[in-house]
């Protein structure tokens, strides 16, 4: 078995902490054995480097895919692309998927951003879904406008 | 011809065992009338659709009796996310006996099983359980379990929020084995400090130990992106567009919530209960088991990491009718 990060895992390589350690690192670059107790006394570890990195996502995605789980993977590729993506803006994005929460503008700035500013394609893709699938069925924002209705 | 006589008695004999237990309030319960106008029907309703589906050029256009120009958004996102577009017409097209039987046949591999599963519309798979019973049911989910151990989770709630308490109650928990555990509040205000006290104490029972605290979506991802919980199990999907709606949120909402914990590194399933649609007024005339159906594949469509069926606060309804008792609460499952 290669150490290649190039090489897709099988569905043998789970769990990746016991099968696959070397592959795993935290978003500081650091090797998952260097999280010890002792690191974390001396002040070497961060809340940082408790962080799940996107890498370990694609990794359990290609995990998921060769577990035949194409929509587990798909959740850890969106997964993977919103790790960049600060707390409360990840909130509020959420926020503005809810039913008639946003216009139609509104969205597809949103699907945008994510593709443009974050770098999320897959992330984007679905808020465009999102934003078709609203307009059909009456879930965009009502424009304000004055209007009491 | 026997030698003793049965002895026989003008009246059918009760101990009194039996009379006290018959007048406990319990076993004066009975069960309502079914209603299936209005999806008051554990299992089978004469308002369930029928099972079809039609692919065109790689997409669902007909599912289960409705073209897609007039898809709710349920059957859209089941549609393009759920359902396996290049086994539907062929698997759909079996007849479900013969699904059933895959099912419960020791001959029939996981996997063969799954190679056809994977296409079935819900009225499909509706049609498939609606031949079996729970004990062929039960013989289906073992084969079909998806993990390889099963692990079982444990609440550690204090009727005071006391965070001391949580946390003794959480080390023995973890202690005695439970993967995971679980604390719900009193107090919405006390939700952080009583969270970090089921997590210390959980770590001290046993390391790597998950916890959760039950809360509303966006402050429960809240306390998971601050590192206070590591496992969200309460993210509500209902089986019906409108219901879904009064819950504030959209199969689209909800898929987008589940990456954003994943993106956290938070384990995260999402919850349904079954006669919840029922309870919240707009079953649209579907059955229970249609809707949980639904549910189960919306949750799969999202690539969530599992679903439970919490039904606590709405198991009165399902348990109210006939066959009810048979959609049994409470269950985590895994995606297949």
């Amino acid at each position: 078995m290669s150490t290649s990060q190039d090489t897709r895992l099988a569905a043998g390589d789970y769990p990746l902490s016991v099968n696959r350690p070397e592959l795993l690192r935290t978003p500081t670059g650091k090797p998952i054995t260097a999280l010890t107790m002792d690191a974390v006394l001396s002040g070497e570890l961060s809340a940082e480097d408790l962080r799940i990195a996107p890498e370990t996502l694609e990794l359990q995605a290609q995990l998921a895919d060769a577990s035949n789980r194409p929509q587990l993977a798909m959740n850890f590729r969106r997964a993977a692309e919103m790790c960049a993506i600060p707390d409360a803006e990840v909130l509020g994005m959420y926020n503005a998927l809810r039913p008639r929460a946003s216009t139609a503008d509104q969205l597809a700035s949103m699907a945008d951003r994510l593709e443009g500013t974050w770098s999320a394609p897959v992330c984007a893709a679905l808020v465009r879904e999102a934003a078709e699938v609203y307009a059909r069925r009456d879930l965009l924002a009502r424009p304000a406008a004055g209007s009491e209705d | 011809m026997t030698t003793t006589q049965p002895r026989r008695s003008p009246e059918p004999r009760h101990s009194l065992r039996t009379d006290v237990l018959e007048a406990r309030p319990v076993n004066l319960d009975g069960f309502v009338e079914e209603w299936p106008e209005k999806g008051l029907v554990a299992m089978e309703s004469a308002y369930d659709p029928a099972p079809s589906v039609r692919v065109e050029d790689g997409l669902i256009v007909e599912l289960d009796g409705r073209q897609r120009a007039d898809f709710d958004f349920m059957d859209t996102f089941i549609a393009d996310h759920a359902i396996d577009v290049s086994s539907a017409e062929e698997s759909n097209a079996l007849p479900s006996a013969e699904i059933a039987r895959m099912l419960i046949d020791p001959r029939a591999s996981r996997d063969d099983v799954l190679a056809v599963t994977r296409g079935l519309t819900p009225a499909k798979v509706l049609d498939v359980l609606k031949l079996m019973n729970v004990v062929e049911i039960m013989q289906g989910m073992q084969k079909m379990r998806a993990r390889r151990t099963p692990a079982n989770q444990a609440h550690s709630t204090s009727a005071r929020d006391n965070p001391v308490q949580v946390a003794a109650d959480a080390a023995e928990g973890a202690l005695r084995g439970f993967a995971e555990l679980e604390t719900t509040l009193g107090v919405l205000r006390y939700a952080p400090l009583v969270a970090i006290a089921l997590q210390v104490g959980a770590q001290v029972g046993r390391g790597g130990v998950l916890t959760q605290c039950a809360l509303e979506e966006a402050t429960e991802l809240e306390l998971g992106m601050r590192g206070i919980t590591a496992y969200a199990e309460t993210i509500s999907i209902y089986g019906t567009e409108s219901v879904f709606i009064d819950g504030d949120d959209t199969p689209w909402s909800k898929a987008f919530l589940a990456s954003a914990y994943a993106s956290r590194g938070i384990k995260m399933r999402f919850t349904s209960g079954t006669g919840s649609e029922v309870q919240m007024g707009n079953a649209e005339g579907k059955s229970m088991l249609y809707l949980e159906i639904r549910c189960i594949l919306m949750a799969k469509g999202a690539g969530v990491q599992g679903l439970q069926n919490g039904s606590i606060s709405c198991i009165g309804v399902p348990g109210a009718v006939p066959g009810g008792c048979a959609r049994w609460p409470r269950r985590t499952w895994s995606p297949a």
